[in-house]
């Protein structure tokens, strides 16, 4: 079982090995690879099939749960000793320090808005991009234009015992997970999109290896919520019968087999130090 | 609400909706330029081509065009699509409002109408430029929002 630790934790032989295994799965020409979940990504920010998935909805969190599953999985066919490491921004707020040192995601875009010029992930040569709605084939960050979320806006989503509200989307005003993805204030997933920028602020967000950091981080602190107010399934809303949405026993697309109520307990598959 | 009259309340107001509407039908049926809303802006910005139009709204003004009109903001960076999608937020003040957002401003919406952000176009577009720096836009960013499968 891993354990996912946060990035300014890891040793220096674990960055590489995680930027190793990144860097194998961008170059496997075929089946999921880095790309596949970039284009899925890209697929899935809208509706499918009339049904919101993965953001603007109460799956918001499970999707993207099994999302990072998937992903550390494909790590772990080239390593089996990775898990994804996490970006937690309420302590680590600086664009020279972890995770966006040189032996992990490298640093700020040239002139603030152009190219990553430092680390493994730096020009096209190391890490090309290639499925994006911007042309630029390297990884771009433009960051700090906005304010990081904090430990006190934190603390105070956690402390939200609904899991979501009606109407179930992106303007639902009471319950936690839009507080959460951050279309209700004080807004948490969606400000570290746009700290980052470049990248990072578009729909293709997968592009740069911090979005997994971050998303890691979200789920870390989805688990904190689930372990002061339950993993069990009674926690998941809404429970059957809403339109457009994924309840909790319908299958979250494009995987097979897995509902919100499979992955809502992760311990036995991953936990956080 | 329909979508049309939930944007008219948006940008005019409810109350004034329905004049508008009336007077922008007339416009139509003299001059189809006419119809072009005042916000809508064509110009250079950071040396890129810049172009966005508001979609056309109010009862006169469709059914007088006898086609299926403009129902979505559009916006074009060097003659290449940005597409803008409509996101439901909490409103200020309790409801709900729209906000708009497009695939390299994802996660920040603002908000367009006629009234406090009557540039909320041009300031999503703008945004967008300021990204792009010296990259464009390419087919993936046009790319409608919604998947049918
Ligand atoms: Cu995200």
């Amino acid at each position: 079982m891993g354990v996912r630790k946060s990035a300014r934790n890891l040793t220096s032989g674990e960055k590489a090995a995680f930027v190793a295994a990144v860097k194998r799965l961008k170059a496997q020409t075929t089946g999921r690879n880095y790309d596949w979940f970039v284009t899925t990504h890209m697929t899935y920010f809208a509706s499918v099939g009339g049904i919101q998935y993965a953001h603007r909805s109460p799956s918001f969190l499970p999707w993207h749960r099994q999302y990072l599953i998937e992903f550390e999985r494909a790590l772990q066919a080239f390593d089996a000793t990775v898990s994804i490491p996490y970006w937690d921004w309420t302590v680590d707020r600086s664009i020279t320090g972890a995770p966006f040192t040189a032996d992990l995601m490298g640093g700020n875009g040239s002139g603030g808005n152009g190219p990553v010029t430092t680390g493994p992930f730096a020009g096209s040569a190391n890490w090309r991009i290639t499925a994006s709605a911007s042309s630029s084939t390297s990884l771009r960050r433009a960051m700090g234009s906005n304010t990081l979320p904090t430990a006190a806006q934190v603390t105070s989503v956690l402390g939200i015992s609904a899991y979501d509200a009606a109407p179930w989307n992106s303007s639902a005003t009471s319950g936690m997970r839009n507080r959460m993805e951050g279309w209700q204030t004080p807004n948490l997933h969606n400000s570290a999109h746009v700290w980052v920028g470049g990248h990072m602020g578009q729909q293709d967000s997968p592009n740069d290896p911090v979005f997994w950091l971050h998303h890691c981080n979200i789920d870390r602190l989805w688990s904190q919520w689930q372990t002061r107010w339950g993993f069990d399934s009674s926690r998941y809303l809404p429970a059957a019968g809403t339109p457009g949405v994924v309840d909790l026993n319908e299958t979250m697309q494009p995987w097979t087999g897995v509902t919100p109520a499979t992955v809502l307990d992760h311990r036995n598959t991953y936990t956080y130090a | 609400m329909s979508t049309v009259s939930r944007r008219d309340a948006l940008r005019y107001g409810a109350a004034a909706a329905a004049v508008v509407a009336g007077v922008a039908g007339a416009q139509v049926l003299a001059t189809p330029a006419a119809a072009r809303d005042p916000r809508d802006f064509e110009m250079e910005y950071r040396g890129k081509k810049i172009k966005g139009t508001h979609p056309v709204t109010g009862v006169a003004a469709l059914s007088a065009r006898g086609q299926r009109p403009n129902r979505s903001h559009e916006v074009y960076i060097n003659g290449r699509k940005l597409s803008v999608m409509e996101i439901e937020l909490p409103a200020a003040g309790g409801g709900v409002t729209i906000g708009y957002i497009s695939a390299i401003n994802h996660y920040e919406p603002v908000l367009i109408d006629a009234d406090r952000n009557s540039n909320g176009l041009l300031k999503l577009t703008k945004r967008a430029v300021d990204v792009l720096g010296d990259t464009e836009l390419t087919a993936l960013a046009g790319a409608g929002h919604d998947h049918v499968r």
